[in-house]
C-alpha cells in the first residue's frame, strides 16, 4: 500500500507547500486557516496551562458548554460525511465518484477535530486510559468512546480503499452502520438522561442521525461545489445529488425538530419549561432559519457558488443550533438556591470560541494541504512496485 | 462538664469506630484502592471561641501545616453545644480574607479622603500616645472616648481607665439592646442578659415580637426555641414580615409596623380583665397592679385591632392561650429594640406582660442565671480618679451605659464637655449609628481618631491611625463568661500565628500603655500569662481550660423560683414594679401609654431591616465563604404591591427616603408573599462603601444610608431607626 | 437541646453510629432524615459542610432552598436542605464512563478522585443538582502561599491538596459523601452536628433500633423526587 502521495501527501509536495507558505504564495485560505490553527492552539495551550478556572465559562449550572457543542457538531459533520459517502456510492455512483476521497477524508479529519474540543473540556484528559482500565458498560459515554474508535477505524479503512481504488462495498456498508451506531449512541448520551427533560427522549438518537445527515450534506456540498469549480466539472450533473441529499436532509431535520419540540412542549415535568421558554428561538431559529430558509435558498439556485453559500449558511446555523441543544438542558436550574438566576444564561469565553476556531482550522488546513498536494486526484495505483 | 458530651468524641476517636474498618469489602479489588478504608487522619485541634457575632460560641479549630483547615463546634460550649451557626462555620473566610488590614497605617490625607502611609507599630503607637498626651493636657483625660464592640474591647477600656477616662460606649446599647434592658431593669431591677435568660426549651407558650430567630442566629437560643417547639410549645409571632420563625408559628400576626405597644397593652388588659394572670405571683412579688389595671382600661381589643390591623378575636385568642399556659410562657423581649422611640416603654409592656403571666423565674419563662465570674488580673494598681465633669447623658436619666449619641453630640458641640479623641474598636460607626452627616461632623471635629479593626471597613477611612487587630482565630483575648443555668467560662486562644503584622489587643494596649507611662497597669508578659493569672486567682485550672476551651461550673442556685429560693428584685421597692415610680419621678409615664407613630405617606414604604442568617451586619459582608452564598441584599416587597408598581422579581431599583436622601447603589427587588404592603425590608450590613472590601463594596443598598431621621428614646437615649420611609425608583 | 425520649438526639445518634460501625460494612445502610418542621433555614449545615470539606467557591454540597407557599397573609415557608441523596438507584453512577463514581456496599455514592476524568456527565445526570464540578477556583485568589485552600480536607479519608488544576479534586466532580471520613471515625456528619434546628438525623437504617429507623417509618415521610425511581437515602419528615 502506498502511503505517500496516495494516503497522505508526498514529502516533496509537503515541502513545496511549506515553501509556499514561507514565501507568501500559499493563498489566503491557507494563511487564514493556519492563523486560525495558531490562535486555536494558543487557546488550547492556555486552557491546559492555566486551567479551566481561568479560561472556561462552564460551571455547576452549565456543566457542558460550547466545547461539548463543538464536539457534537464536528462528530455530526463527520457522520454526515460518511452518510453522504454511502448514499453517494449507492445511489449516484458516477456523479459522486470525483468527491469520494475528499469527503471521506474530511469525515476523518472532522472526527479528529471533534476531539480537540472534547479534550479541552475534560477535567482530567490525562486519565483517558481509564476508559480501558475501568470500563463502565452501563455508560453511553463509554459506548460512545468504543464506537467512536471503531468508527474512526472504519472510515479510515474506507478512505484507504477509496484512495487505493479498491473500494469495497462491504467496508462501505460497515462504515455506514458503524456511523449509525456511533452517532445514535452519541444521541443516546443525551437522550438517556432522565433528569433533564430537555434531553430525555427516545427521539434523540434519531435526531442526531438526521441532523448529522443534514450537516454532513452541507459540508460535502461545499466540498463538491469547490471541486466542481476547481476541476471545471459539469455543475448540474455533479452537484445534483448533493442538492437532492440536502433537501432530504432538510426534510428529515424539519420532521425531527418539529416533533421534538412538540413533544417537549407537552411535557409537564420539571425543566420542561425550557421548551416553552425557548419556543420562539426554536421556531424562528431552529426551524425557520435553520431549515426553511436553506430550503428556499436551494430553490433559488444551484450554481456551485450558490451552493457553497447555502452550505456555509447551514453549517453556521447548525453550530448555533447544536449549542442551543446542549445548553438548553441547563437553562432552568435543577435546584435553585441563593443567588441563582431563574433562567441561566451562559456565554462562552473567548477561549471556548477559539477552541471552535482550532477545530475548524484543523479541518481546513488539513484539507487545503492535502488538496494542494494532489492526494485526492484520481489515479491508477500500481500495486506491484 | 456533663458526661454525655464526652461521648461525642470530638477530641478522641473511639476505638469502636475503627473496628468496622477492618472488615473486608465485597467489591472487586480494583475498587478497594479508594474511598474504602476512609477515616480522616487526625489534625491538631485547638479550642477557642467565635467572634463572628457576640454569642461567642465555642469552636474547635483543626490545624494542619500551621493553617486552620476547618472548624467544628465545641460540644462543651453552652452557647453553641457543639453546633456553629451559618456564620460561625465561616471562620476561615474571616481569618484568610486577603482584604484584611495588614499593618498599622497613618492617614496623611484628610479624614474621609485618606492617604495611607504604612507605619511601624512603634511609630503608630508613638503617634497615638503623643496625641493622647496633648489632649489630656489641653482638655483633660475625660476628653477621650472609646466605642467598642467585641471581646477585645475590654483591654481598651482598661487602657482608657488607666489613662483617666470613663467615656466608653457601645453601639450595641443605644443602637440595640438599651431600651430592652432598661425596660426590664425598671420593672424587675435586672435585665434579661446576653445571652438572654429565655427558657424557650421548656416553654409551653412562646410569643415573639420581631425577634426573627433563625435569621437572628443566636446559636443556643435558636436551638432552644426549636427544641421547645419540637416538645410541643405553641408559638405566636408578631411581625409585619413572615420571618423564618414566624413560618413555624401557630399564629403569625402581621402587625402594622410601629403599633406593637397597642397589641401589648390590649393583651395586658385582657389578661387582667379575664383574670388570666398569676394572682398569687402578682400578689406576692409585684406592686402597682391596681394602677396598672386602671391605666390599661382604654386599650380594648377592638381599639387594638384598629391600631394594629390584627383581628380582635385573634388578639383575644392569643391572650387566652398565654393565660392558659401561664407561667410556662415566655414573651420574648427581643434584642434589637430601638424601633420607634418609645422602645423602653414597649419593653416595659413586655416585662409587665411576663410579670402578669408569672413567667419571670419560672420554668419555660425567664430563668435566673448562674452567678459568678472570673476576677480581674491580680495586683493591678487602682485606676486614677476621674476628673469631675458634667455627665454626658444627663438628658437621658436611665442611660445605664453612656450612649454613642451623647458622645457624638459632645464631640460636635463641646457640651457639656468637649470630646476630642475617639478610639473605635470593632465598630463600623458609619453604618452603625444613624445620621451619617452628623457622625461625619463629629469626626471632623476631633483631634484624634484611632480605629482598631481587622478589615478596611468604612470607618477606617475616617481614622488618623489604623491599628490592625488579628482575628479571633489568632489571639488571646479577654476571658468570656456565659451566664446560663450553669456558668460557662471560655477561653480564646490563637489557633495560628497572626498573619502579616496584625496584633492582638492585649499587645497593642500594653505597648501603648507603656508609651503613655502606664506600664504599671500592664504587667503581663503576654496574653497567655494575663489569662493564666486571672484564672489562677479565680481557682480555674488554666491548663484544663486551654485544653477544653470551655469550662462549665454547675451552679448550685436555682434557675426557678422555689419555696427555698425566692427572687430578689433590684428595684427601689424590691418588687416587680408594674407601676414605675422611678419613671414617674423623672416625668415619664409610670405605666406605658400608647402613642401613634407617623405612617408612611402615599407612595412611600416604611423601611424595615433585620438580619440575614448568613451575615452579621457589615462584619461578614466581605467574608468570602458567606458572600459565596449571599453577596448582596434584596428589597423585600409584598408581591401584589410590587406588581401594581410594575416591578419584577430580581429587577434592580434605587431608593430615596422621605428627606430626599438617595441611597448610593442599587438593590434587587424580591417580590414575596412574606411582607405586608406598607413596608419594605432589607438585611442590614450591605451597601458597603469601602473600596478595600473588595467583595462587599457596592453590593446592594445600605439601610443606614436611608436612616437620616431617628427618634431618641427620652428614657435611655436609644436611637430608634425604623421611622424612615422610602420611595422606589425604577431603572437603577 | 433537642431531646428524644428524654435524651439528646446527638447522643442517641452517636451511640447508634458506634453500633453500626461494629457490623460488617455491607450490612450498614446509611441514611439521613431531615425534619422540615424543625429546619429553621439557618444555613448552618451549608456553611458547616463548606468548612468541613474545604469546598471551593460555588460548590455547596448542601444548599438550603427557601420556598414560599400560599399568598399573603396565608403565607408559609418550606426550607429544604439538599445533601446528596445517596440514591439506592442513582442516576449518576451508571453514566460514568470510567466507573469513577459508584455506590459503595454501604450505600454511599462516592467519587474516586483519582479515576474521575472530569467529563461532568454525572452532573448532567443527577436529578437533584447534587453534583458540582471543581473547576479550580479559589476564594483567596493569588494569595496561595498563605491560605488554607491548598491544604487537605481529609475528604474520603484521603490527603488531597488542591495545589493546581492538575491536582484532584480540581478537575473532578464533587458532592456530598455523607462525611465518610467522619462517620468511619465514629463521628456524625458535620451537617448533623451543626444543625441549629436539630432537624438533621443520620444513621444506619438497617438497624431497627436506630433513631433514624424509627423516624423514617412514619407516614409523614417523603423523599425528594421519589417518582424518578432514584430511591433516595435522604428522607424528609414533613
Ligand atoms: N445572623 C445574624 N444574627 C444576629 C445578628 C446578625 O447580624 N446576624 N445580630 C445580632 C444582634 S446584635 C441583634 S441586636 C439581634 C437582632 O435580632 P432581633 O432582636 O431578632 O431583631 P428585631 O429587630 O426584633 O427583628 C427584626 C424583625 O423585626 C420585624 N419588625 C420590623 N418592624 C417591626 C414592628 O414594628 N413590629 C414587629 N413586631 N416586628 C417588626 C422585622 O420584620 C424583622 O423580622 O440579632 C442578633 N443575631
Ligand atoms: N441601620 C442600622 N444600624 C444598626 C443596626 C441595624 O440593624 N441597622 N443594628 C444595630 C445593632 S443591633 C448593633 S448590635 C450595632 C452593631 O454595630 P457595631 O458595634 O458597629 O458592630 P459591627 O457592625 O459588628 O462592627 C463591625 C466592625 O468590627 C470589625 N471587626 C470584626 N471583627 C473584629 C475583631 O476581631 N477585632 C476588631 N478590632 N474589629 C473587628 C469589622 O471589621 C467592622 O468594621 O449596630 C446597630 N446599628
Ligand atoms: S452564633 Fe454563630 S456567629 Fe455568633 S458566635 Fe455563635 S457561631 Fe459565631
Ligand atoms: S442525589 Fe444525585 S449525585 Fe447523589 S446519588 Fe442521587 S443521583 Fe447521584
Ligand atoms: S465527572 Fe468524573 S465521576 Fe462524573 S461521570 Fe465523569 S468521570 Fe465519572
Ligand atoms: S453529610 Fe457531610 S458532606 Fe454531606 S452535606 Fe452533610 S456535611 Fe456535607
Ligand atoms: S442547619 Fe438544620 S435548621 Fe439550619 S438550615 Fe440546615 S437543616 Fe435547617
Ligand atoms: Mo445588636
Amino acid at each position: 500500500m502506498q502511503l505517500f502521495g496516495v494516503l497522505i501527501p508526498e514529502k516533496k509536495q509537503l515541502l513545496a507547500t511549506a515553501t509556499d507558505v514561507v514565501k507568501g504564495r500559499a493563498g489566503l485560505s491557507l494563511y487564514a486557516s493556519l492563523f486560525g490553527l495558531a490562535i486555536g492552539f494558543y487557546a488550547i495551550a492556555a486552557i491546559f496551562i492555566q486551567g479551566h478556572a481561568h479560561t472556561i465559562n462552564t460551571s455547576n449550572l452549565v456543566p457542558w458548554g460550547l466545547q461539548i457543542s463543538t464536539y457534537v457538531y464536528f462528530a455530526l459533520l463527520s457522520t454526515g460525511c460518511t452518510f453522504v459517502n454511502f448514499f453517494g456510492h449507492v445511489f449516484f455512483e458516477k456523479q459522486y465518484r470525483p468527491f469520494a476521497s475528499r469527503i471521506i477524508f474530511v469525515g476523518i479529519i472532522t472526527a479528529v477535530a471533534a476531539f480537540f474540543s472534547l479534550a479541552t473540556e475534560m477535567g482530567h484528559i490525562e486519565r483517558m486510559y481509564n476508559f480501558l482500565l475501568y470500563p463502565n458498560p452501563k455508560s453511553p459515554m463509554f459506548w460512545m468512546a468504543i464506537w467512536y474508535t471503531c468508527y474512526l477505524i472504519a472510515i479510515t479503512w474506507e478512505y484507504i480503499n477509496i484512495q487505493t481504488n479498491r473500494h469495497s462495498n462491504r467496508v462501505m456498508w460497515g462504515a455506514f452502520f458503524v456511523a449509525i451506531f456511533t452517532h445514535s449512541t452519541l444521541g443516546s448520551l443525551l437522550g438517556s438522561v432522565s433528569s433533564r427533560v430537555y434531553y430525555y427522549s427516545a427521539l434523540m438518537p434519531i435526531y442526531f442521525l438526521f441532523i448529522a445527515f443534514l450537516t454532513g450534506c452541507s459540508l460535502t456540498t461545499i466540498i463538491a461545489a469547490m471541486t466542481v469549480k476547481q476541476q471545471k466539472l459539469n455543475e448540474n450533473y455533479h452537484l445534483h445529488p448533493f442538492v437532492t441529499l440536502l433537501k432530504i436532509g432538510l426534510g428529515l431535520a424539519l420532521l425531527i425538530t418539529f416533533w421534538r419540540t412538540m413533544i417537549g412542549l407537552s411535557a409537564h415535568l420539571e425543566g420542561s419549561e425550557v421548551f416553552s421558554l425557548t419556543l420562539i428561538n426554536s421556531v424562528l431559529f431552529g426551524i425557520v432559519v435553520v431549515i426553511i430558509i436553506p430550503y428556499i435558498l436551494l430553490k433559488i439556485g444551484t450554481s456551485a457558488n450558490w451552493l457553497i453559500f447555502v452550505g456555509l449558511f447551514i453549517m453556521g446555523t447548525q453550530l448555533k443550533a447544536r449549542n442551543d441543544l446542549v445548553i438548553g438542558a441547563f437553562k432552568i436550574p435543577l435546584f435553585r438556591v441563593y443567588d441563582m438566576p431563574e433562567v441561566v444564561h451562559y456565554a462562552p469565553s473567548m477561549y471556548e470560541y477559539l477552541v471552535v476556531v482550532a477545530s475548524a482550522s484543523l479541518v481546513t488546513v488539513m484539507y487545503i494541504v492535502f488538496e494542494r498536494s494532489g492526494v485526492f486526484e484520481a489515479r491508477a495505483i500500481k500495486e506491484d512496485h | 462538664m456533663s458526661p454525655k458530651f464526652s461521648r461525642r468524641t470530638f477530641f478522641k476517636v473511639s476505638g469502636a469506630a475503627t473496628a468496622g474498618l477492618t472488615v473486608a469489602a465485597t467489591l472487586p479489588k480494583k475498587f478497594l484502592s479508594w474511598a474504602e478504608e476512609a477515616g480522616q487522619k487526625d489534625m491538631k485541634q485547638i479550642p477557642t471561641f467565635c467572634e463572628l457575632c457576640f454569642w461567642n460560641c465555642g469552636l474547635i479549630a483543626k490545624v494542619e501545616n500551621n493553617k486552620v483547615v476547618k472548624v467544628d463546634g465545641n460540644p462543651l460550649s453552652l452557647r453553641g453545644r457543639g453546633r456553629l451557626c451559618g456564620r460561625g462555620n465561616a471562620a476561615l473566610g474571616a481569618l484568610y480574607d486577603p482584604d484584611r488590614l495588614k499593618y498599622p497605617m497613618i492617614n496623611t490625607g484628610k479624614r474621609g479622603e485618606p492617604v495611607w502611609k504604612r507605619a511601624s507599630w512603634d511609630e503608630a503607637l508613638g503617634l497615638i500616645a503623643e496625641k493622647m498626651n496633648v489632649i489630656k493636657q489641653k482638655y483633660g483625660a475625660e476628653s477621650m472616648a472609646l466605642f467598642s464592640h467585641g471581646t477585645g474591647g475590654a483591654f481598651w477600656k482598661h487602657l482608657l481607665k488607666a489613662y483617666g477616662c470613663s467615656n466608653y460606649t457601645a453601639p450595641s446599647f443605644a443602637q440595640c439592646r438599651g431600651p430592652r434592658d432598661m425596660g426590664f431593669y425598671l420593672t424587675y431591677g435586672s435585665d434579661v442578659g446576653s445571652p438572654e435568660y429565655y427558657d424557650f426549651s421548656k416553654s409551653k407558650y412562646i410569643v415573639l415580637l420581631g425577634s426573627h430567630l433563625g435569621e437572628n442566629a443566636h446559636n443556643s437560643q435558636v436551638q432552644d426555641i426549636m427544641s421547645g417547639l419540637a416538645d410541643g410549645a405553641r408559638l405566636t409571632v408578631v411581625d409585619p414580615r413572615l420571618s423564618n420563625i414566624a413560618s413555624k408559628a401557630d399564629h403569625w400576626l402581621p402587625i402594622k409596623p410601629a403599633s406593637d405597644l397597642a397589641l401589648l397593652l390590649a393583651w395586658i388588659r385582657i389578661i387582667i380583665e379575664e383574670g388570666l394572670y398569676d394572682k398569687e405571683y402578682i400578689a406576692k412579688y409585684a406592686s402597682g397592679f391596681d394602677e396598672l389595671r386602671a391605666a390599661v382600661q382604654q386599650y380594648t381589643p377592638e381599639w387594638a385591632e384598629s391600631e394594629t390591623t390584627i383581628a380582635s378575636d385573634t388578639i383575644v385568642k392569643v391572650a387566652r392561650e398565654m393565660g392558659r399556659n401561664s407561667p410556662h410562657v415566655c414573651v420574648g423581649a427581643g434584642r434589637y429594640a430601638v424601633w420607634y422611640g418609645d422602645d423602653t416603654q414597649r419593653s416595659r409592656a413586655i416585662a409587665i406582660l411576663n410579670a402578669l403571666l408569672g413567667s419571670w423565674g419560672r420554668e419555660g419563662g425567664y430563668f435566673f442565671p448562674a452567678k459568678g465570674g472570673v476576677p480581674e488580673y491580680p495586683g493591678l494598681p487602682d485606676y486614677p480618679p476621674h476628673e469631675e465633669v458634667p455627665k454626658l447623658d444627663d438628658a437621658y436619666p436611665f442611660a445605664a451605659l453612656q450612649t454613642t449619641t451623647s458622645i457624638k453630640q459632645a464631640s460636635i458641640s463641646g457640651k457639656p464637655h468637649p470630646i476630642k479623641g475617639w478610639f473605635i474598636y470593632g465598630c463600623n460607626l458609619m453604618k452603625t449609628m444613624p445620621d451619617k452627616q452628623e457622625t461625619i461632623k463629629a469626626l471632623q471635629n476631633l483631634d484624634l481618631v484611632v480605629a482598631i479593626d481587622v478589615l478596611p471597613a468604612e470607618i477606617i477611612a475616617w481614622a488618623d491611625i489604623v491599628l490592625p487587630e488579628c482575628t479571633y482565630m489568632e489571639r488571646y483575648d479577654n476571658i468570656n463568661v456565659g451566664k446560663f443555668k450553669d456558668l460557662e467560662i471560655s477561653l480564646r486562644q490563637p489557633t495560628v500565628e497572626p498573619l502579616w503584622e496584625s496584633r492582638p489587643s492585649w499587645w497593642m494596649t500594653r505597648e501603648l500603655g507603656n508609651k503613655l507611662g502606664l506600664a504599671a497597669y500592664f504587667p503581663w508578659k503576654d496574653g497567655e500569662e494575663y489569662l493564666a493569672k486571672r484564672c489562677e486567682s479565680g481557682g480555674i485550672d488554666f491548663a484544663e481550660l486551654k485544653k477544653k476551651g470551655v469550662l462549665v461550673k454547675t451552679d448550685t442556685s436555682s434557675p426557678y423560683i422555689t419555696a427555698d429560693s425566692q427572687p430578689e428584685f433590684g428595684t427601689p421597692s424590691g418588687k416587680i414594679e408594674l407601676y414605675s415610680k422611678q419613671l414617674e419621678e423623672k416625668g415619664f409615664d409610670p405605666v406605658p401609654k400608647y402613642t401613634r407613630h407617623p405612617q408612611p405617606p402615599a407612595g412611600y414604604f416604611r423601611l424595615l431591616f433585620g438580619r440575614s442568617s448568613l451575615h452579621t451586619f457589615s462584619r461578614t459582608t466581605n467574608n468570602f465563604m458567606l458572600t459565596d452564598l449571599q453577596k448582596e441584599n434584596a428589597l423585600w416587597m409584598n408581591a401584589k404591591k410590587g406588581k401594581e408598581l410594575g416591578l419584577t422579581n430580581g429587577e434592580y431599583v434605587s431608593l430615596i427616603n422621605q428627606d430626599g436622601v438617595a441611597a448610593p447603589g442599587r438593590i434587587k427587588v424580591k417580590l414575596t408573599q412574606r411582607m405586608r404592603d406598607d413596608a419594605v425590608y432589607m438585611y442590614h450590613g450591605f451597601g458597603v462603601h469601602a473600596k478595600g472590601m473588595t467583595r462587599a463594596n457596592n453590593q446592594g443598598i445600605a439601610d443606614d444610608d436611608l436612616i437620616s431621621k431617628y427618634v431618641i428614646d427620652p428614657i435611655m437615649g436609644g436611637t430608634a431607626m425604623r421611622g424612615n420611609f422610602v420611595k422606589i425608583v425604577k431603572g437603577a | 437541646m433537642e431531646q428524644f425520649d428524654g435524651k439528646d438526639i446527638l447522643d442517641i445518634m452517636h451511640v447508634d453510629l458506634q453500633r453500626a460501625l461494629k457490623k460488617p460494612r455491607k450490612e450498614r445502610r446509611w441514611a439521613m432524615a431531615i425534619d422540615l418542621k424543625k429546619c429553621i433555614g439557618c444555613h448552618a449545615c451549608t456553611t458547616g459542610c463548606m468548612s468541613e470539606n474545604l469546598t471551593p467557591p460555588e460548590i455547596h454540597y448542601r444548599p438550603v432552598k427557601e420556598e414560599e407557599i400560599g399568598e399573603f397573609p396565608n403565607t408559609g415557608m418550606r426550607f429544604l436542605p439538599r445533601p446528596c441523596m445517596q440514591c439506592d438507584s442513582p442516576t449518576c453512577t451508571p453514566v460514568c464512563p470510567v466507573t469513577a463514581t459508584y455506590k459503595r456496599d454501604d450505600g454511599i455514592v462516592v467519587i474516586d478522585y483519582e479515576k474521575c476524568i472530569g467529563c461532568r456527565y454525572c452532573l448532567v445526570a443527577c436529578p437533584y443538582g447534587a453534583r458540582s464540578a471543581d473547576m479550580g477556583h479559589y476564594f483567596t485568589g493569588d494569595f496561595h502561599g498563605k491560605t488554607y485552600e491548598v491544604e487537605n480536607s481529609g475528604e474520603y479519608g484521603k490527603s488531597y491538596k488542591r495545589k493546581s488544576h492538575w491536582h484532584s479534586p480540581i478537575g473532578n466532580a464533587r458532592k456530598c459523601h455523607f462525611c465518610i471520613h467522619r462517620i468511619e471515625k465514629g463521628e456524625l456528619t458535620r451537617c448533623t452536628t451543626t444543625c441549629l434546628g436539630s432537624a438533621t438525623f443520620f444513621g444506619d437504617i438497617n438497624d431497627p433500633q436506630a433513631l433514624i429507623t424509627r423516624l423514617i417509618s412514619r407516614p409523614n415521610v417523603f423523599r425528594y423526587k421519589e417518582e424518578l425511581g432514584t430511591k433516595p437515602m435522604v428522607y424528609y419528615i414533613s
